[in-house]
């Protein structure tokens, strides 16, 4: 679906992206992990044509990126993004309604199909009781919950996430990102998520992007994405990697300051075994300051 | 809605130091207008007060009152601001100095033509958003804070030259002070003539980009993905709207407050929706800017009022009673 070539940005002279290069495949879960600053939502807006790449090429379907109009992409592509939306006086339902706006005309009116996609969207995300209500009332959970149903209104064949979950409790953390793949698999939606929580990410993605420094520091499924290694050259942070109980996917589980005293400190540990990986230690190119734990 | 402005337009030049009865004052309006052929049936000097004085003037208040509502609404709805109203950025002051300029020009060396203040309030209201759009670019984008600095930054500017041109004229620049406070006293057909393509025109124009002020209060990325061009909208309804204003201002002067009340009072009447705002606007700020012109002719007859004081003493009040009764719906 996504082709990246050696795509480069920055903020004026500061750098974000140098040379990223990955695929994405159609009908997939990609997870976008990485330290703050490391990029991610950056790469977001590139994919989704909200900012211009500075060098490199986007290709989408075999066409470039820049080819497609702006209704184009969006009657291809949906975005929930990190802030919550405006439009605080309108209803629930006229917001979510907004995201059939790439398919109806200037003048146009929506149909039955329309509102029918809407009270679907309404229905998927558990919105359905608050489409009365007005925005700017809704809990912060809530409020994410709608821009979902909106972003699931447009009917996307891809659908971009940035921290979809960061307002949400666990339960409907679970809930949202069930759908999600839920609709991933039923109706081969591509899935671009930015997610914080790299358990989540190792455990609903089917292929992992960690972005650090600019760059692809590795890309694959989970099980090779997720490891000790390359969570200690990202994060700078001391972790176990272990296998789920139940799923067996990699598990990360954060090691305290304290553990350092008890003799095993520094060693990254895999499936239950020391690896040789120096931890805790600064790596040759220093990241950005971290300026929030990873959750995890 | 539409009904209610008819009965106003027709009552409001009914009424004033002679009154004229309500059906001779439609008389007059249809045989004007050539619909009805009453002839020399109709009083003279009824026809030149209904004809020539008021209808004019009425017409005019309600196409500036229609234009200045329509105006906020789009203003208040591009900035996402609630306190944006179509003075925001520096028309205002810019066709202020402008006016000023005209009079100054007039009263200290004598230069005069017609129609010479609000051509040259035209003229300085467009500079002045030029100006400020032009400060406020940034790399092809026109971000809404800087938009708003640049405002108030040129807005201060242009004050200080037109206190300065004030201090220099002195007793000579008191038409100023009338202009300043907004009128529609002794406004007759050419000034209608000269505004209503414009007012008409913009306004219409407006009510094509209701969708796009509603997706776009989701905020400008949010609209963009939803395929609206942000950065264009935002630029055409800026023109129109300021264009929209800027002739208002010109032919009436500063009126207040109708570009801030109306849309927020229609708001709490028919919801968000800039399908139904902008018609709905407009046509609530012709009732509430006729009748406040009435109130300015009829108050102190036969002295007259600059209709800015009335807005603003209606005004005023209702806004700080809106900001009791609706603090959370102004939270933005």
């Amino acid at each position: 679906m996504f082709q990246v070539k050696d795509l480069r940005f920055s903020y004026g002279s500061r750098t974000v992206l140098d040379g990223l290069a990955f695929a994405v495949e159609k009908g997939s879960f990609t997870g976008i992990i990485g330290p703050n600053g490391s990029g991610k939502t950056t790469l977001l807006r590139l994919l989704t044509g909200v900012l211009a790449p500075q060098g490199g090429e986007i290709w989408l379907d075999n066409q470039q990126l820049r080819s497609y109009s702006r209704l184009g992409l969006a009657r291809q592509m949906a975005v929930v993004s990190q802030e919550a939306d405006g439009g605080v006086l309108f209803t629930v339902e006229e917001l979510v309604g907004m995201g059939r706006t790439p398919f109806i005309g200037r003048f146009g009116r929506e149909s039955a199909d329309d509102r029918q996609i809407v009270a679907e969207s309404l229905e998927l995300t558990g919105c359905l009781h608050l489409r009365e209500r007005v925005v700017g009332e809704l809990s912060g959970g809530e409020r994410q919950r709608v821009a979902i149903a909106r972003a699931l209104a447009q009917r996307p064949a891809i659908l971009f996430l940035d921290e979809p979950t960061t307002h949400l409790d666990i339960g409907y953390q679970q809930e949202i990102l069930d759908l999600v793949k839920k609709l991933q698999v039923s109706r081969g939606m591509t899935v671009l998520a930015v997610l914080h929580d790299l358990n989540l990410a190792a455990y609903y993605a089917d292929t992992l992007l960690l972005l650090h420094d600019g760059k692809v520091e590795a890309a694959g499924t989970p099980a090779e994405v997720v490891t000790a290694d390359n969570l200690a050259a990202a994060y700078r942070t001391r972790v176990a990697v272990t296998p789920h109980p139940v799923l067996n996917t990699p598990t990360v589980a954060f090691l305290p300051a304290a553990y350092g005293a008890s003799g095993l400190s520094g060693r990254a540990v895999q499936d239950g075994i020391s690896s040789t990986a120096p931890l805790g230690q600064t790596p040759t190119q220093s990241p950005q300051p971290r300026q929030e734990p990873v959750s995890i | 809605m539409v009904p209610v402005l008819l009965v106003t337009i027709v009552t409001a030049v009914s009424v004033g130091t002679v009154q004229v009865p309500f059906y001779m004052t439609l008389r007059v309006v249809l045989d004007g207008a050539g619909w009805l052929t009453a002839g020399d049936a109709l009083p003279r000097t009824m026809t030149a007060i209904v004809w020539d004085l008021r209808l004019p003037r009425v017409l005019l208040a309600a196409l500036v009152g229609a234009a200045l509502s329509m105006a906020g609404a789009v203003f208040q709805g591009l900035l996402r601001n609630p306190l944006a109203d179509p003075f925001t950025i520096g028309v205002s002051s810019g066709a202020a100095a402008g006016a000023t300029v005209a009079l100054f020009l007039r009263a200290v060396m004598g230069w005069y033509f017609p129609q010479q203040v609000p051509l040259f309030a035209f003229a300085g209201a467009l500079l002045a958003i030029a100006f400020v759009y032009s400060l406020a670019k940034i790399g092809g984008r026109v971000p809404v804070v800087t938009l708003l600095l640049a405002g108030v930054v040129v807005s201060s500017f242009l004050s200080a030259i037109i206190s300065l041109l004030m201090v220099f004229a002195g007793e000579d620049l008191q038409g100023i002070w009338f202009w300043l406070s907004g009128g529609l006293a002794l406004r007759s057909w050419p000034y209608l003539w000269l505004a209503a393509p414009y007012l008409l025109l913009g306004s219409v124009f407006l009510a094509f980009f209701a969708r796009e002020l509603n997706v776009m209060q989701l905020g400008e990325e949010a609209a963009q993905h939803l395929g609206i061009h942000v950065e264009r909208a935002k630029k055409i309804l800026l023109a129109v709207a300021s264009l929209l204003t800027a002739t208002a201002v010109s032919v009436s002067g500063m009126i207040g407050f109708v570009g801030l009340i109306v849309p927020h009072a229609v708001r709490m009447l028919t919801g968000p929706d800039h399908r139904t705002l902008l018609p709905a606007s407009a046509l609530c700020g012709a009732i509430f800017l006729v009748w406040a012109d009435v109130l300015a002719r009829t108050a102190l007859a036969p002295r007259e009022l600059p209709v800015g004081i009335i807005t603003a003493f209606v005004g005023a009040p209702f806004f700080i009673w809106l900001l009791h009764k609706k603090k959370k719906e102004m939270r933005w």
